[in-house]
């Protein structure tokens, strides 16, 4: 009896090759597509009742502003003393001035939050800065994918913030993409193992960023984390820009970026830099990046997912030019807009 | 059991182009935990199982065919002592 005649060499090929596309499906499918995990927080860190929040007391005055073409002016703020302030409640330093410069991108002033949004240009490179003060911690929410935590739920940032009436929203670090890394939302922590450097901020308004090693989970907990988020990296050390990051070269070249910074308890700024458009806007180097922060006077930044990723929401319309228009993501960073509007 | 290593050899092949794939996709965005997701360890587990299935074949096929080539010398070295003349040697009656 004659051996069997092996099959053609070319079929052979393609059937691994296809064997391989199948493994690749599979691993997208896990990976990507179906929804994973437990929505239950591991633990409640503060604030029993995730859903609290903040009554504004008085109408806001709201007004959104065209963008001009060089609009270079920054708030004028003048904080109004209080004499007990609680640790979260940032009344003391809230400004009370409500003018705010005509050449801003938009603007949102009520009585518990304040928002200013410029466009810039640096380094080849567009980017919108939205300055933010809150006059309680409560005010800085961050908010899931279909309300619900777990790998594979994902949905546009515009349609998270509509979900929960957002003035402002930036994309945010995209935990669904991965199985590890801090995960604090709300006052609860999601995820506690650790992956990559961490930035917190705690109940009482300070956001502090850590190095993946220099991170305690336990110490964060009982300090009152807040929110933690893991993408990174931490972009400013010491106050100046760091001599390396914790990420590839990749990550650190030219790229279209959302970050988050820190000036003070309760007032931060959220930053978004449109890349990848030869003739618009080219993104940032991580270096560049920690420098804008360094230059808008931020003590702490961090860098979130950005990409194709980066997304900023405001007043329900995207801000910036998103590459390729953006893409689904599995959370947000947002400030809500007054009930009483 | 050559079929069964022929079969085994594409699994390999294809979990192999599978984490050169994800290997490449991690260069570009190590965040997504593309080596180190859930799926990625279950893959990694499932290719060394498939590894030791094969190399484990491979030891038992070569020891096989080493027995065999043994057998085979063994046989011609009878053959040698018997002379060339000579009928075949009676059958070796295995143990």
């Amino acid at each position: 009896m004659l051996p069997k005649k092996p099959l053609p060499i070319i079929l052979v090929i393609s059937l691994d090759l296809l064997g391989i596309g199948a493994m690749l499906v599979i691993f997208i499918l896990f990976h990507h597509v179906l929804r994973l995990d437990s929505s239950d927080p591991l633990q409640n860190i503060v604030f029993g009742d995730t859903q609290t929040s903040v009554e504004p007391t008085v109408t806001p005055a709201f007004e959104v502003v065209e963008a001009t073409d060089a609009p270079e002016a920054t708030p004028t703020i003048s904080p109004t003393p209080s004499p007990t302030p609680e640790p979260g409640d940032f009344s003391a330093t809230f400004p009370s001035d409500e003018t705010v410069d005509e050449d801003v991108y938009g603007s949102y002033i009520s009585d518990t939050l304040r928002i200013v949004i410029t466009q810039e240009e640096n380094y080849d490179a567009v980017y919108f800065v939205a300055d933010v003060w809150i006059k309680d911690i409560q005010e800085f929410k961050t908010a899931f994918s279909d309300d619900t935590y777990g790998r594979g739920y994902a949905s546009l940032p515009t349609v998270i913030a509509s979900n929960n009436n957002a003035i402002l929203a930036i994309s945010g670090d995209y935990y669904g993409g991965r199985s590890s890394g801090i995960v604090i939302r709300n006052g609860d922590l999601y995820r506690d193992s650790v992956s990559t450097d961490v930035c917190i901020l705690y109940a009482d308004g300070v956001m502090e960023t850590y190095y993946e090693d220099e991170f305690d989970i336990e110490a964060a907990i009982e300090r009152g984390a807040y929110q933690g988020w893991s993408f990174g990296p931490k972009l400013i050390d010491d106050g100046q820009v760091p001599e390396s990051y914790n990420t590839t070269s990749t990550i650190i070249s030219r790229n279209p970026r959302s970050a988050i910074g820190y000036y003070e308890p309760g007032h931060y700024c959220l930053v978004t830099v449109d890349g990848r458009q030869s003739g618009y806007s080219r993104g940032m180097t991580l270096e560049q990046l920690s420098q804008t922060f360094i230059d808008l006077g931020c003590v702490a930044a961090y860098n979130l997912d950005g990409g194709q990723t980066a997304m900023m929401v405001f007043d329900d319309l995207i801000v910036n030019q998103p590459y390729k228009g953006g893409r689904t993501v599995s959370d947000i960073i947002y400030f809500e807009r007054s009930d009483a509007e | 059991m050559r079929k069964f290593r022929s079969i085994l050899s594409h699994i390999c092949l294809i979990f192999s182009g599978v984490f050169i794939t994800l290997v490449i996709l991690n260069l570009y965005n190590p965040t997504m935990g593309f080596l180190t997701s859930t799926v990625s360890v279950v893959y990694i587990i499932l290719y060394c199982l498939t590894v030791i299935a094969l190399s484990v074949a491979t030891v038992a096929d070569n020891r096989r065919y080493a027995h065999h080539m043994r057998q085979r010398a063994e046989e011609a070295a009878r053959w040698k002592k018997i002379g060339v003349t000579a009928q075949r040697p009676p059958e070796r009656k295995e143990h």
